[in-house]
């Protein structure tokens, strides 16, 4: 199984979600205009889309296809609409659904998300985020007003909003107000907990229940003020951390009537006096995933910072080494490490029946090349990353031995039948196979036929000693009375003929030994695979073969002595 | 130095010295929003130092040169590539007690730092420039126990940097020459090499020798765990897992680990060995890393838990990974029974006593020349006992009889608990679940080696008892995958207990009728196999309960599988009743068709199912006779 990253280019996220899960991830290329600051230090675009084709060519020869990609000058609400609206409309579904923004710093991932909240931001640059809540609350408007319509009970809506940060394998809560931004980065006591009902949540981090597409704006917005941010001598602004932003809609509503009898599971069917109701809930996540690099670099080498001070921080990174030696389609193993927080808290979103994009966002500029060549790379390997549900094997083969048998007892009812051997009027009962029991069976006729084999060879060697007889009687008489006349001749016509009539009547059983034999030889074979019993089965079916040609030739003889006879 | 006064010298060493200070020590302070501030300082310093080293050394440094050293410039190393090193380093070149080969291994030392602070502050092309002028500065010294050490860290900083680009051979270059120098400076020299950091101290502040040798031998290990990094990268699996371990125990002798981290790398490099089944490796690197968690002290008690955060922590942490490292186990008691089984297995699955008898000779006889000889060795001189203690506790060997199975299972078991303990439904479902299927499938290892029908029977109810309960219970929107392994695996663990049965009605009775009891339990058993198979078939379908028109590639097999157990069940499926074998035999070839039709529509997935298909062809044939059959008695009984 290919399983995406390595440690060179390890991207947490999707690694077990590969292993686990069958991520339907979509990825989505998204290159960003170039920045004035780029144009003015004179950097060339290195990206090209071929025009009416998902194709982006990198440098001069370097071409990745993908199922879409949005250049340069796409605009936010394109991009919303095709990757993000139908993800909406399957949470009024009841499905989970997960949008990743994957790439380099400064390639535009936040811009896309939308989390930036430049006060300045016209409304055609809204980014995702907004875009998808405004869609959500005017979906529940029009679901709402469409019951009222048709006069049926209004669907009922909860909706709950988290937003956390992931910072160095730390679960942050976004919303949490009361601690200072200092103590944030001390232990938040955050734990992510699974139990068989409601898949994966966290504990300890506050939910904001929204009722409005302007109170869940304004949360992001508080939200996104407090999450680490930094400046760095090479980015003004760079997110050096994950940010989760989850809206979990709750939704009771009528059971429309062609699903009311399929409900499965996770509809959880209520009777009422009338109308059913079902309760459908969805997760939505929204990850803007720090700068690629920054998780490349943890992926090589460990924290490089603390690197200096001992080894075995440089050697946090060893298991991940070791876990991708192995073939593991072979046996099963069990890798520890793998796992990371963000990993942990997607679980039951990837995969299934969720659905996942991945928006890779790149830069144009040839001073970004190496970056956007690996981003490339990693989207384009994302989705044909696939995981298989594990069939035994080994139990099918005794199924099919078995099945086998069956199907050869059946061929040869078949064909009892058709010869009108057998009449219908057993009990209808289908006769259990046993292994044993058939073998030891064929055994026995296996026996029988030998030594029925064995009597006709007796059989044909007496007829051989009589005919030898009967040749010099013959003789003798020819001898003795030479004019003998047509008494004599007529007799020993008479004898050939009965002698003929015999060897043709042995001829025939012979025949049908031979076929019973090969028979009994193809049904044993396909149990007993070409082991000594077949071995055995081969010889008597020689003999009688033999026997058959032995009678063919006296038969040969006496016919040349009529003719004899005849002439003269 | 002669160039510098004392002073001058004095205050460069005490701008390196907080250099450094800044760079490993007040960083890791630095606030959130401004990660790289003491970064930054000490790169301002470092380029002071920069250019005072060359100030006060350019002028009168290359005159006196040319009268010391007789040698010429030597040439410069290729830019960004890296040559094949030859014991030519180690005669060519400025020697490093030179003038000239002392101000080139301090400038080379500057140029490192500032390397390594621009790589740390995520500015690469700068980085990178400063590592390649580090290596032309010491391309011009020949190698000595005075620079040997920077000569590998460079390139350990250059194979990272390339690596992080993807640009594996680069970094392959570098590593593999760091390798090479640090052996032949081993052969030639072997003296406890002088420090970087010494170059810029005085005389009082000079490191030990046992601290200079753990210092470049520390370097060393990382070429090698660097190395292993590009040698998985090519897929040398074999080599890149012979650099892990050496890093491992090279982390052992030196003494530089922390207990739990290693353990889990230990535990990890098992299952690398395991996949290989080369156990007798595998179960070295499980026994070492029992042995060394075990360095990281005692869980703390709940109570203490309770008291403080930071002990809180430590439990969860500690417990956690030991946790881990009971999985490994488990893997290990697992696939060694399960290759055992495949090598004693006849074509339907059963014991081959031949099988068994030739493997037991060939082990008789391998016991007699000498055992293997082990490949790994892990320990320093006091671990060393206490791992081949764990080891004695299980064999490597593969179990040739229920015995030696058994004994193999119970292990297994143990560590199967072990890990449960901690890895809860409550709190970690997928991880229980998983461990859980582990257990059933030591059972199920474990039962081809019982010889008693009623017995492995038995092991199969155990299977099922711990399985059905959560199958049913788990949350099928969110633990969807999850429950299509359990619905397979229960679906044949009934199929298997069924068949059982029939063996053993047949064994009690010689003759073809059974009792009803039998029959009922036959019966049960049947219909429940078919029903997780028809469950597993019905998660496949769309929410409206549609049959996927398409199957994906990953069900493909397994779903054409199940139609075709599900065909089989129902027609093995006993009754009197001449109606109620109607229904089951159009079940039957209803299934049948299905897999017949599919493939006919998708030719690509005959490929899958070739012999299921192969069978279901025959069947679709033959049974309408059959059921004509029955339909024509039941006329005329009527």
């Amino acid at each position: 199984m290919g399983v995406g990253g390595t440690h060179l280019d390890g991207f947490p996220v999707l690694q077990r979600a590969t292993q686990r899960k069958q991520p339907d991830t979509l990825p989505l290329p998204l290159i960003r205009p170039q920045l004035a600051k780029e144009k003015i230090e004179g950097c060339h675009i290195c990206t090209y889309v071929m025009p009416g084709e998902p194709q982006v060519v990198l440098g001069k020869d370097k071409a990745f296809t993908f199922d879409y990609v949005f250049d340069m000058e796409s605009q936010q609400e394109t991009i919303y609409t095709h990757c993000t609206e139908k993800l909406i409309e399957g949470c009024f579904e009841g499905y989970n659904a997960t949008i990743f923004a994957y790439g380099q710093t400064g390639s535009g991932k936040t811009f896309t998300m939308g989390t930036g909240f430049d006060i300045n931001i016209g409304e055609e640059e809204l980014g995702i985020i907004p875009r998808a809540i405004n869609h959500l609350f005017r979906g529940i408007e029009e679901r709402r007003q469409a019951a009222a319509e048709q006069g049926t009970p209004v669907p009922e809506f909860k909706i709950n909003a988290q937003f956390l940060e992931l910072y160095n394998e730390e679960v942050l809560d976004l919303f949490d107000s009361t601690r200072e931004l200092e103590a944030r980065r001390q232990k938040s006591g955050i734990k992510i907990h699974e139990d068989a009902n409601g898949g994966i949540y966290t504990v300890g981090v506050t939910t904001r229940t929204v009722t409005s597409a302007a109170e869940m704006m304004q949360c992001l917005k508080l939200g996104a003020l407090s999450r680490s941010t930094a400046s760095t001598q090479m980015n003004v602004q760079s997110s050096r951390s994950h940010a989760i932003f989850t809206i979990h809609l709750c939704q009771v509503r009528v059971c429309s009537p062609d699903n009311h009898e399929n409900a499965t599971d996770n509809r959880l069917a209520n009777n009422s006096e009338i109308n059913e109701f079902e309760t459908l809930t969805a997760k939505f996540h929204f990850v803007d995933l720090a700068g690629s690099e920054r998780l490349k670099r943890t992926g090589a080498t460990g924290d490089r910072a603390k690197e200096g001070i001992s080894i075995n921080c440089g050697l946090l990174a060893l298991g991940n080494v070791i876990s991708a030696l192995g073939d593991r389609g072979k046996r099963s193993t069990h890798v520890p490490y793998r796992d990371s927080k963000l990993t942990r808290l997607l679980q039951d979103s990837l995969g299934g029946n969720s659905q996942t994009v991945m928006i890779a966002c790149i830069s144009p500029s040839d001073r970004d090349f190496m970056e956007t060549l690996n981003t490339l790379k990693y989207a384009n390997r994302a989705r044909n990353i696939k995981n298989k549900v594990v069939v035994n094997q080994d139990r099918a083969s005794q199924q099919i031995s078995v099945l086998r048998t069956e199907i050869a007892r059946l061929q040869m009812e078949l064909m009892e039948y058709k010869a009108g051997k057998r009449m219908v009027g057993e009990n209808g009962v289908e006769g259990i196979n046993d292994l044993v029991h058939e073998n030891s069976m064929l055994q026995t006729e296996n026996n029988n036929l030998r030594m029925r084999v064995k009597a006709m060879q007796e059989t044909i060697d007496a007829q051989r000693g009589r005919l030898t007889q009967l040749l010099s009687d013959q003789a003798n008489q020819a001898l003795a009375k030479a004019g003998g006349g047509d008494e004599t001749i007529s007799c020993t016509e008479t004898t050939s003929m009965t002698f003929r009539a015999k060897l043709l009547e042995s001829e025939s059983v012979n025949e049908s030994l031979r076929k019973s034999l090969s028979r009994a030889s193809t049904r044993s074979s396909l149990f007993a695979g070409p082991g000594s019993f077949s071995a055995a089965l081969l010889a008597p079916e020689k003999e009688a073969n033999d026997i058959i040609e032995m009678a063919k030739k006296s038969l040969e003889k006496l016919k040349k002595m009529e003719r004899k006879k005849k002439r003269r | 130095m002669a160039s510098f006064s004392s002073n001058e010298w004095k205050a460069v060493c005490a701008k390196f010295t907080n250099a450094l200070q800044l760079s490993d020590v007040e960083s890791r302070n630095d606030p959130e929003n401004d990660p790289f501030r003491s970064k930054y300082k000490a790169r301002e310093l470092l380029t002071e130092i920069y250019c005072s080293l060359k100030n006060f050394e350019a002028g009168d440094g290359e005159e006196h040169d040319d009268g010391e050293s007789s040698e010429p410039e030597p040439t410069e190393e290729p830019l960004d590539g890296e040559k094949p090193v030859d014991l030519d380093a180690f005669s060519r070149g400025w020697s490093s007690d030179s003038r000239a080969g002392l101000r080139a291994a301090r400038l080379a030392a500057v140029e490192y730092y500032l390397g390594v602070n621009h790589v740390d502050t995520e500015e690469l092309s700068a980085g990178q420039e400063h590592l390649m002028n580090c290596m032309k500065h010491l391309g011009k010294c020949r190698v000595s126990s005075e620079n040997v050490s920077l000569f590998i860290h460079v390139r350990n900083q250059l194979g990272i940097l390339w690596a992080g680009r993807d640009e594996t051979e680069k970094s392959q270059g570098f590593l593999e020459t760091a390798e090479s120098i640090y052996q032949l400076y081993m052969k030639e020299n072997g003296s406890p090499p002088t420090d970087m950091t010494e170059y810029f101290c005085s005389e009082e502040n000079q490191l030990t020798h046992q601290e200079r040798t753990k210092k470049f031998e520390l370097a060393y290990t990382h070429t090698l765990y660097y190395l292993a990094q590009v040698y998985q990268y090519f897929g040398e699996n074999e080599r890149a897992a012979n650099y892990c371990y050496s890093t491992l125990q090279r982390q052992l002798q030196l003494n530089q680990f922390n207990p739990m981290e290693w353990a889990l790398n230990a535990a990890t490099l098992s299952q690398y060995y395991i996949t290989k089944g080369q156990y007798m490796e595998g179960r070295h690197c499980l026994a070492a890393a029992t042995v060394i968690s075990g360095l990281a002290g005692e869980v703390p008690s709940e109570a203490a838990a309770q008291e403080s955060e930071a002990e809180r922590d430590r439990r969860e942490q500690l417990k956690q990974k030991r946790s881990e490292i009971a999985r490994c186990w488990i893997k290990y008691c697992l696939n060694l029974l399960r290759d055992a089984k495949k090598l004693l297995e006849d074509n339907i699955g059963e014991l081959d006593t031949d099988r068994q008898d030739e493997l037991r000779r060939a082990r008789s006889r391998e016991e007699e020349e000498e055992g293997r000889k082990q490949a790994l060795l892990f320990g320093s001189e006091d671990t060393f006992d206490s791992i081949a203690s764990v080891e004695e506790k299980v064999s490597y060997l593969f179990p040739l009889d229920f015995t030696e199975a058994r004994a193999i299972f119970l292990v297994g078991q143990n560590y199967v608990n072990q890990a449960k303990e901690h890895f809860q439904m409550d709190g970690f479902v997928t991880d229980h679940i998983e461990i859980l299927q582990d257990h059933s499938a030591l059972f199920r290892a474990l039962a081809f080696f019982e010889e008693d029908v009623e017995r492995r029977c038995k092991m199969h109810k155990r299977r099922v008892d711990m399985l059905e309960p959560i199958c049913n219970d788990l949350n099928s929107q969110y633990y969807l995958l999850i429950r299509r392994q359990l619905m397979f695996e229960l679906a044949e663990t009934y199929n298997e207990m069924m068949d059982l049965k029939l063996t053993l009605a047949n064994r009690q009775e010689d003759s073809q009728s059974l009792d009803n009891h039998t029959i009922k339990k036959f019966n049960h058993l049947c219909s429940a196999s078919a029903k997780y198979f028809q469950m597993f078939l019905d998660s496949l379908c769309s929410p409206e309960g549609k049959i996927p028109e398409h199957l994906e590639e990953d069900v493909l097999r397994p779903a054409l599988v199940a139609r075709f157990r599900v065909a089989r069940l129902h027609s093995k499926l006993i009754s009197s009743s001449p109606p109620v074998q109607l229904d089951n035999l159009n079940k039957a070839l209803e299934n049948y068709k299905y897999v017949v039709q599919y493939c006919e529509a998708h030719p690509e997935a005959a490929a899958a199912a070739e012999t299921e298909l192969e069978l279901s062809k025959e069947m679709v044939g033959l049974l309408p006779l059959k059921i004509n059959r029955l339909k024509a008695r039941m006329a005329t009984n009527n």
